[in-house]
């Protein structure tokens, strides 16, 4: 009490005394325009908010405030809330916030966090700018603060001059460009040798460069182009090329300046794309798949998701509730059918639709009226594909595709304990997917979230529980905001008998370090010992580097909950090849096993 | 007091060092036995950062007498040893401090969150390293961080930053990266 009077008395003298600590006028940008505050970014509670109206103006989104109710409708997505409450919808699809949307200064505000990870932007401050930037994730590199950290950076023209000056030469209707930049170190060498149409089931140009100094491209529509300003780069261009593609007709190379080389690929309709320097030299342009047929298909009581592409692309799902959703995000697809969102009635698919999430993203969204999951796509004929749909959820499709396939386990080194049905019958397990929502936790150099690795594994480790006969309750089964110390009180109002938190780890100095390790209560001989046999069976599975255990009595997922409790930190997500691995379904699936193996052999030897 | 056990533990890991020297001919590099040439005859302090060496947190030893402000100014600053890593987010500043009783309160900008890298390693080394740097400060036992002015639940996710933090010395140790 005394202490608690002591810490209030002091940060009211903080306010009192020293109201200008904070730093003043942060600035905002999407992608690389700057957004003009009326007011200064507000952060409550740890958490940054926005005004809402930046979304109507900059994002594409409808913003309608009637009372204290806030929607904000974009074309894919509705995100509604309400001034003063802890909550949100997403589509349907309640969220626990942070910090309450609210009124400040004349302003609606909301968290930044939640809605950037909702709109599935990424969020990194500039500090060269003093300033929040909101950007799509799709290319490699993005690079407002790679501009301004590049030596020798020339004065580059906007993305309007840049229209401005394609156009002087193609009087052509304006668009509003899609724009990335990024600079070099100069170099000695300079010149476009060749520009090189590769075909096969991704278009990609390389454009064979003995060097330059920076980029920047532009996507303009009307007609459909991509325009990559290449410079300090000297010489002739190489001569035009058409090409026979689903993507592209033509590229062309012009000089634009005596430093700039400026090539066009003229597209068949706006795509996707990602730019790749290549190792050897050169860069590489590699557009999206293109999506050019979906149907639901239902044949001898089996669901299937048809689509004609040139290749499998990754298709990641994800499962929600209220409503019971699958969503399918077909990865570096283009979507080349018009949007849709019908009703239909396809076993126990109600709803369909499917839209361009983002650049790089087509997402197809089933609504459902019982647990379905997604089976790996199979090609059935040359560029048509199905992906199967399970009756069940992701863990009943897992153990589906393990009884199909009986070797995985065994491919994928894990030891299987003999482990007989309800051998952990009567013993209630919490598991703690680490982060989840507007927390992601560490973010890996290939751009995974943390919250999903650990919901991955989780659930895996949750479904092999329920098998040997556990009751499993978790902190949270989808991809939603937990604080920290709300979840030991849900292990606590559930009885639980054991505690397991998951997560995956991150070095201050990012790709340092690497491997497994275990943290449990300090102090807690118990604890020590399921963290020992978890951390033993864990590494056993999948084979990384044996870290060590380590007694905390500091963790917040500890916090009042006194039953013998572990942090499993399964692998380092900042360092490229664990990041490769965690990613990996296979991999969460063995690491689930390997976490499962160690509760196993604690009930075992010290409970039973 | 403080100061002269750091000195004894010193002088007896250089007199170890040596020996160990003298009979198995193992080449020691100057930076493990002393990492900056200081006078250990005059003031020194300890300032911790991240060792490269075992991902865990290690001392880099300067001149003068601790103060809060200057411990807090050489995290910051990070250290001048090659095999050390700072552990302060790019862009931290820190915004005041004040110490109540032995509790030392310190404030830093939003960064401290925003332009870290998350992981417990990466949290735990970050937190500790304020906290065993600020509590060889005399007078200061234990350190609450805050951030923006407010007390926050935790850095990123893993560590309880809603009470004030003792020095932890598992925190330095030896490991496997």
């Amino acid at each position: 009490m005394k202490r608690a009077a002591l810490i209030a008395f002091f940060l009211l003298a903080i306010l009192l005394f020293c109201p200008n600590l904070s730093e003043a006028s942060l600035k905002l940008f999407v992608e690389d325009e700057e957004v003009q505050l009326e007011n200064d970014l507000v952060m409550i509670n740890g958490n940054y908010t926005i005004p809402v109206w930046v979304f109507a103006e900059h994002l594409d989104a409808e913003v309608q405030i009637a009372g204290a109710q806030v929607t904000i409708r974009f074309v894919d997505q509705v995100i509604e809330m309400e001034l003063d409450k802890e909550t949100a919808l997403v589509d349907g699809v309640e969220f626990k916030l942070e910090v309450a949307p609210q009124e400040l200064r004349g302003e609606i505000i909301v968290p930044l966090r939640f809605m950037a990870d909702q709109r599935h932007l990424s969020l990194t401050y500039v500090q060269e700018l003093n300033g929040f930037r909101l950007a799509r994730k799709a290319p490699r590199f993005s690079g407002l603060s790679s501009l301004l950290l590049g030596e020798g950076a020339r004065a580059l023209p906007s993305a309007a001059e840049a229209e401005q000056q394609e156009e002087a030469s193609e009087p052509e209707e304006p668009a509003e460009p899609e724009t990335t930049v990024v600079i070099y170190e100069p170099s000695s060498e300079r010149g476009l040798k060749e520009i090189v149409f590769r075909g096969g089931p991704r278009a990609s140009v390389f454009l064979d460069l003995q060097s330059y100094t920076g980029y920047q491209t532009y996507l303009l529509e009307q007609p459909a182009r991509l325009v990559i300003d290449l410079y300090g780069v000297s010489g002739d261009p190489p001569p035009a090329l058409e090409v026979d593609s689903p993507v592209l007709s033509a590229i062309r190379a012009s000089r634009f300046d005596d430093q700039t080389l400026r090539v066009v690929c003229d597209l068949k309709a706006p795509t996707g794309y990602q730019v790749l320097p290549a190792p050897e030299g050169g860069l590489t342009i590699e557009f999206n798949f293109l999506l050019t047929a979906l149907e639901l298909q239902e044949k001898d009581g089996e669901l299937l998701l048809s689509f004609a592409m040139s290749a499998a692309p990754e298709v990641q799902a994800t499962y929600l509730q209220n409503p019971l959703r699958l969503v399918l995000d077909f990865q570096d697809t283009t979507l080349m059918v018009r949007s849709f969102d019908v009703p239909v009635s396809v076993g126990p698919i109600v709803r369909f639709r499917a839209g361009q999430h983002s650049p790089q993203v087509t997402r197809v969204v089933l609504e459902l009226t019982e647990p379905l999951a997604s089976l790996p796509v199979q090609e059935q004929t040359a560029g048509a594909f199905a992906l199967p749909l399970f009756r069940g959820t992701a863990a009943d499709a897992a153990a589906y595709l393990r009884g199909q396939n009986a070797q995985v386990s065994e491919v994928q080194g894990s030891e299987l304990l003999p482990v007989q049905d309800g051998v952990l019958s009567g013993l209630v397990i919490a598991v703690d997917p680490g982060h989840g929502g507007s927390d992601p936790g560490t973010i890996g150099y290939r751009g995974t979230f943390e919250k999903d690795v650990n919901l991955g594994i989780s659930l895996y480790l949750g479904e092999l529980l329920r098998q040997a006969g556990a009751k499993v309750v978790y902190t949270r089964d989808s991809d939603v905001y937990v604080s920290i110390f709300r979840r030991p009180e849900i292990a606590v109002e559930a009885n639980a008998d054991l505690f397991v938190s998951v997560h995956a780890n991150s070095h201050i100095e990012r790709g340092r370090a690497r491997g497994t390790e275990t943290l449990y209560r300090a102090g807690d001989p118990v604890s020590e010992r399921f963290a020992r046999l978890v951390q033993e069976e864990l590494v056993k599975a999948i084979t990384l580097i044996d870290r060590r255990i380590w007694g905390r009595n500091d963790l917040a997922v500890f916090n009042g909950c006194d039953i013998p409790a572990v942090l499993v930190e399964v692998g380092f997500l900042d360092h490229p090849d664990e990041e490769v691995l965690l990613r990996a379904p296979g991999f969460q699936e063995v690491a689930a096993q390997g976490i499962f193996n160690g509760i196993v052999r604690f009930y075992l030897e010290n409970m039973r | 007091m403080k100061k002269e056990r750091i000195l004894a533990g010193l002088l007896l890991a250089a007199l170890v060092v040596l020996v160990v020297r003298a009979l198995v001919g193992w080449p020691v590099p100057e930076e493990e036995i002393i990492p900056v040439g200081i006078d250990l005859a005059q003031p020194f302090y300890p300032v911790y950062f991240g060792s490269r060496e075992n991902g865990l947190l290690a001392p880099e030893f300067h001149q003068g007498t601790a103060s809060v402000e200057q411990v807090l100014a050489d995290l910051v600053a990070g250290p001048k040893l090659q095999h050390l890593i700072g552990v302060i987010p790019e862009g931290t500043v820190v915004l005041g401090h004040r110490q109540v009783g032995d509790t030392l309160y310190v404030s830093f900008s939003h960064h401290l969150v925003t332009n870290h890298p998350g992981g417990s390693t990466g949290e735990i080394l970050t937190v500790y390293a304020i906290v065993n740097s600020l509590t060889d400060v005399e007078g200061v036992a234990q350190v609450q961080i805050l951030v923006e002015d407010q007390v926050v639940d935790t850095l990123a996710g893993h560590l309880n930053l809603r009470r004030a933090l003792s020095k932890d010395h598992s925190a330095s140790g030896s490991s496997v990266l």
